[in-house]
């Protein structure tokens, strides 16, 4: 994993314990998103924090495509290396 | 109504059906399936126990599905067809039934339709994701948002989590869930503020009908889905 997964990474840990359902080190990257309360509201939400955060358009079915923290960090690595 | 009679915390589970026919049930998954959903998240084994609680209220929603097709349908029960991810459940047997599953928190939505396409959604307080400028952005159309802006602050919560069932439950009968976006699902849930007195999940059912109309129901909460047609 390079520098820049594990940024993302690391900031995508920190969104979803910023939206409350979980308490941080009650999960790892490789939780299912599904389990850690990231319903389709929250899926949305952090398609805006995206956006936000990389300037990144996303859409939410990134969540279905890229299921836990760790697969998610990588496929917008690969975005952002393809932008 | 079916009261579960365990006091104030739990939500009394109701049933009903729309104007439109769409019969539903909304109640507590956790009193349903019996599992403390508060505890089930606490302390070690936390992961497990959560995907634990994620198959039990999966559980509930299908029996709740199962026994609202069977008993209010009068349909044979023929299964559910295989999951396909951030889509809709679809049931195998009759094509014309549609079947929609909602949850929040420990609320949950069930909603069939002998006919037309269905889709329900739930949104249980305190809607703080609601004061979330990203998400308003991405499920507000521009115009939207101007009408938003002109809510009291106090009542724009509960106007945008009555604004996204509606959006959800209509991108839920059409089968095409986030997958479409919900800006382009107008609403006039933000025109005004809805009744301070409102309390409880918000939750709204969209209706398809075969004849092309868009019939949008409150379950328990506006007169086109009294309880006491059913009990």
């Amino acid at each position: 994993m390079n520098t820049q997964t594990d940024a993302i990474e690391s900031w995508l840990v920190e969104r979803v314990v910023a939206y409350g359902k979980v308490d941080s080190g009650s999960f790892t990257p490789d939780t299912p998103l599904a389990e850690l309360g990231l319903d389709s509201v929250y899926a949305l939400t952090l398609c805006g924090d995206i956006e936000d955060e990389f300037d990144l358009d996303v859409d939410p079915t990134i969540v279905w495509d890229h299921p836990t923290i760790r697969e998610l960090a990588g496929g917008l690595s690969e975005r952002l290396a393809a932008a | 109504m079916i009261a579960h009679g365990r006091g104030a915390a739990f939500m009394e589970t109701s049933e009903g059906v729309t104007a439109s026919g769409v019969f539903w049930r909304m109640g507590d998954w956790t009193v349903a399936t019996g599992v403390d959903e508060a505890h089930s998240a606490a302390g070690s084994g936390e992961r497990s126990a959560r995907a634990g609680a994620l198959r039990r209220r999966r559980s509930a929603g299908r029996a709740w599905a199962r026994d609202l097709v069977t008993s209010r349908l009068g349909a044979v029960w023929a299964g559910f067809a295989a999951d396909a991810p951030g889509r809709k459940p679809r049931l195998l047997g009759d094509a014309r039934i549609d079947v929609s599953i909602a949850h929040s928190a420990s609320t949950l939505l069930v909603a069939v339709v002998a006919e037309g396409l269905v889709g329900a959604d739930v949104e249980e307080e305190p809607f703080d994701v609601f004061d979330r400028v990203a998400l308003i952005r991405r499920m507000c159309s521009a115009d939207e948002q101007v009408r938003l802006e002109r809510l009291p602050r106090t009542a724009r919560r509960r106007a945008l989590a009555r604004a996204w069932t509606i959006k959800e439950a209509t991108l839920k009968a059409r089968g095409t869930g986030l997958s479409k976006d919900p800006r382009r699902v107008p609403t006039d849930a933000l025109d005004r503020a809805i009744d301070d007195t409102a309390s409880g999940p918000e939750r709204a059912i969209v209706h398809f009908t075969v004849s092309g109309g868009c019939v949008v129901s409150f379950p328990a909460r506006d007169d086109s889905s009294p309880d006491d047609e059913l009990t």
